[in-house]
């Protein structure tokens, strides 16, 4: 066991940090607040300009080559000023990573090198409106037809599909299958597809999410991801663990932490008095959850795929979010409900109180994650 | 960046596993609980002959290994329930003896030969003061030591008890056999069935050549570097607990299904689980940052607040599993879970790590060493 960070990352720290303290500004906020979205294209482009979308990669596929280390480092350094990279995420992590664990090699040069150059990013739909936590009940259809699959169906809550250009499709090639589980594929559908429709639903956490309706949507031979019918196998194996170990936001953590922290040391009030102790517990906890995300991508850097250590740092780093917006507000007051950028930390705060679902219910709500750290995890018996 | 102990770690877990699955099996607790410390006494002389008492000792102490060799050991001992002796005897024991300039001392200490009983609490629990309430006074051929010390644990077995206290250059640190006049000790069994004792010192003496002046910061070191291996040793039990509380539920059937098949089970477990694999990462890598002699402080309370809180509630999901059983004295799970608060106030408590932590000024949680 050894806990240093080698030169190499000591140096990628370094680099990302000062680009972070100097790209991400303020109107970068006002700019993605205005259209409404929880992504910036500018942003996003810079990041590729700079090599870092994708930087996992082999490079073959546009990658550089480096670990996932590098990774956990780069979101940390970016997420401590709040910068816009969930889509960056989406689309290298949920949607690239899956096309490196099991898609074509055909898919690989076509869809890496556009996703790391920033010129494609990407969607991941899962759920439908019956099928949520269960989500393998899914009934969107994918019939094949004249040597084409055509869907027909829906899905629901899926963040980015508004803007993406591709969206990751789970969808029933075999509705006779003997269980549900059996006769799902995946599909990459590029977002202009003719009968495809995204609907966004406002959430009360600021950004929206979509509805997207497939009506005759045509999608070719190549574009199924990963071997007909072993859909589930591939999203529980792959893809799932790497959206929960990818959503933990331990960057994010470590800023508000420190900003709690601040706003108790320059406050007399009573709250603040008697919060003080409970966010020195959580300031304890932030770390812990920074060492245990470290843990689960060095895992990941070992050829692993751990599905419990994922869904446990995603368990823990939502409900740690939901702990800081919690107290927060509550060290703020009535100051900690005042909405926008004049409030105190910029509204962060009541944002995150709002916005805290994202976190939670996103890639699985931790009902679900606490069945699978039980289930795969500790090895207790499904339920019959 | 290594997240996978070396083969020495590995080899030194693995033979401390063996150690304890075949000297310290729980019945053996139950012995030690039963007949006093001094029952586990030949297994303690046995740890020292092997070596594992020494570990996080200096070499020239007579030791080997480093801080997180000793988290990694103390994580195998927790496990089993092993008394703390070697955490009072050795561990804190030891680092102040070192930082009075004692190797010989602790290399007595490191060997299991000898036993070290620290008297330093005053109040009903830890805090960082230095001593008040224990004074030495220098005499004609020495010191005498008066005042009194609560909850010092080994004392039963002890060949000396360390005592700090304060004299008129600042606080200092006596050694001071057990037996020596003027101590009166009056035991109290705690909840876990250990003795700690209260100590009354009347007017002890102790000769010039056992008393050390130390800087107080100096004792807090060997508290903040013994309460990571407090912390490892309270990962290691609430480990133990949970692998005890997953067997169960996988066994125990109820409307014909086994209970750990319910999702209000496996939740509890799930949440057990987590904390102990947070608690984990925290105290190792609080180990390894005083194993590599960088500013460890701050990450050695969270350390210890973590573990502390994770030991309470992984042993009470565990109990809470075996329901009825959970509580029964011939059931084993209890074991443990008498023992989770005593491991959560070992050396110092959850309210001295909270204060710690919100004192703290520089705000810099992503610093990285």
């Amino acid at each position: 066991m050894d806990f240093a960070f080698g030169e190499e990352h000591r140096r990628f720290r370094a680099e990302v940090r000062e680009f972070a303290r100097t790209e991400v500004t303020p109107d970068l906020f006002e700019d993605m607040e205005r259209r409404g979205s929880e992504h910036h294209p500018g942003f996003h482009a810079k990041l590729a300009a700079r090599g870092w979308v994708g930087m996992q990669w082999p490079r073959e596929y546009g990658g550089r080559g480096v670990d996932n280390l590098h990774v956990s480092i780069f979101n940390e350094e970016l997420e401590y000023r709040f910068a816009p990279v969930s889509r960056t995420r989406m689309s290298v992590v949920f949607v690239g990573q899956s096309v490196i664990a099991f898609g074509s090699e055909e898919q690989k040069r076509h869809f890496l090198p556009r996703i790391a150059r920033g010129e494609l990013t990407g969607a991941w739909a899962l759920t439908e409106p019956d099928a949520g936590s269960d989500a393998a009940a899914l009934r969107l259809r994918a019939e094949e037809r004249d040597g084409e699959w055509v869907l027909n169906g829906e899905k629901i809550f899926t963040s980015g599909a508004q803007d993406a250009d591709i969206i990751m499709v789970a969808a029933r090639t075999d509705p006779k299958a003997a269980s549900k589980y059996a006769g799902i594929s995946l599909f990459l559908v590029p977002k202009g597809s003719p009968g495809l429709t995204v609907r966004p639903i406002r959430t009360i956490g600021g950004w929206s999410v979509n509805q997207e309706v497939f009506d005759e949507v045509r999608v070719p031979q190549w574009l199924m991801l990963g071997e007909r019918n072993k859909g589930w196998q591939n999203i529980t194996r792959y893809t799932l663990n790497f959206e929960r170990a990818g959503i933990a936001r331990t960057g994010m953590l470590l800023r508000l932490g420190d900003e709690l922290g601040r706003l108790v040391q320059g406050s007399s009030s009573a709250s603040a008095r008697q919060l003080r102790h409970q966010l020195a517990e959580l300031r304890a906890d932030i770390v812990a959850a920074r060492w245990l995300g470290y843990r689960v991508a060095w895992l990941y850097d070992q050829g692993q795929v751990p599905t419990a250590e994922s869904s446990m740092i995603k368990v823990l780093t939502a409900e740690l979010v939901q702990r800081i917006a919690d107290i927060g507000t509550d060290i703020l007051g009535w100051a900690g409900l005042v909405r926008g950028r004049q409030a105190p930390l910029e509204g962060r705060l009541e944002f995150f109180l709002r916005s805290i679902w994202f976190h939670l219910v996103g890639g699985g709500t931790p009902d679900i994650q606490r069945n699978i750290i039980a289930q795969w995890g500790l090895g207790l018996p499904r339920e019959p | 960046m290594n997240f996978q102990p070396n083969d020495e770690q590995r080899m030194l877990c693995d033979s401390a596993r063996r150690f304890f699955s075949n000297e310290f099996p729980l019945a053996r607790v139950r012995e030690t609980e039963a007949k006093g410390l001094s029952a586990f006494l030949p297994v303690y002389r046995e740890m020292g002959r092997l070596g594992f008492l020494g570990i996080g000792v200096p070499e020239e102490a007579g030791g080997s290994g480093d801080w997180l060799d000793l988290a990694l050991f103390a994580e195998e001992a927790g496990h089993c329930l092993v008394p703390t002796l070697p955490l009072t005897s050795v561990v804190l024991s030891g680092q102040a003896l070192l930082a009075c300039g004692q190797r010989e001392a602790v290399a007595e200490l490191a060997s299991g030969e000898r036993i070290a009983a620290p008297a330093w609490l005053e109040g009903d629990e830890a805090d960082r003061n230095p001593p008040a309430a224990t004074r030495a006074v220098t005499v004609a051929d020495g010191t005498s030591l008066d005042g009194a010390k609560r909850f010092v644990q080994g004392f039963e077995v002890a060949d000396e008890v360390l005592v700090t206290a304060i004299a008129e250059a600042g606080v200092c640190v006596a050694r001071v056999p057990r037996t020596a006049p003027g101590i009166q000790a009056s035991a109290e069994r705690l909840s876990s069935l250990d003795l700690a004792h209260g100590l009354a010192f009347l007017g002890v003496h102790v000769p010039g050549a056992a008393v050390f002046s130390l800087p107080w910061s100096a004792w807090l070191d060997a508290i903040d570097s013994a309460k990571i291996v407090a912390a490892a040793w309270a990962v290691g039990a609430s480990r133990g607990a949970l692998d005890m509380a997953i067997t169960y539920a996988k066994d125990r059937k109820q409307f014909g299904r086994p209970i750990g098949s319910f999702q209000a089970v496996q939740h509890r477990l799930a949440d057990a689980a987590m904390a102990i694999e947070q608690a984990s990462a925290m105290v190792h890598y609080a180990a390894w940052l005083r194993a590599s002699h960088k500013p460890f402080q701050r990450e050695a309370a969270m350390a210890k607040l973590v573990a502390g809180r994770a030991v309470r509630q992984v042993t009470h999901a565990a109990t809470l599993t075996h329901g009825g059983y959970g509580f029964m004295e011939e059931f084993d799970i209890q074991l443990y879970f008498r023992r989770a608060k005593l491991l959560d106030l070992l050396i110092e408590g959850p309210a001295v790590q909270r204060e710690l932590l919100a004192e703290e000024e520089a705000l810099d949680l992503a610093r990285v060493c």
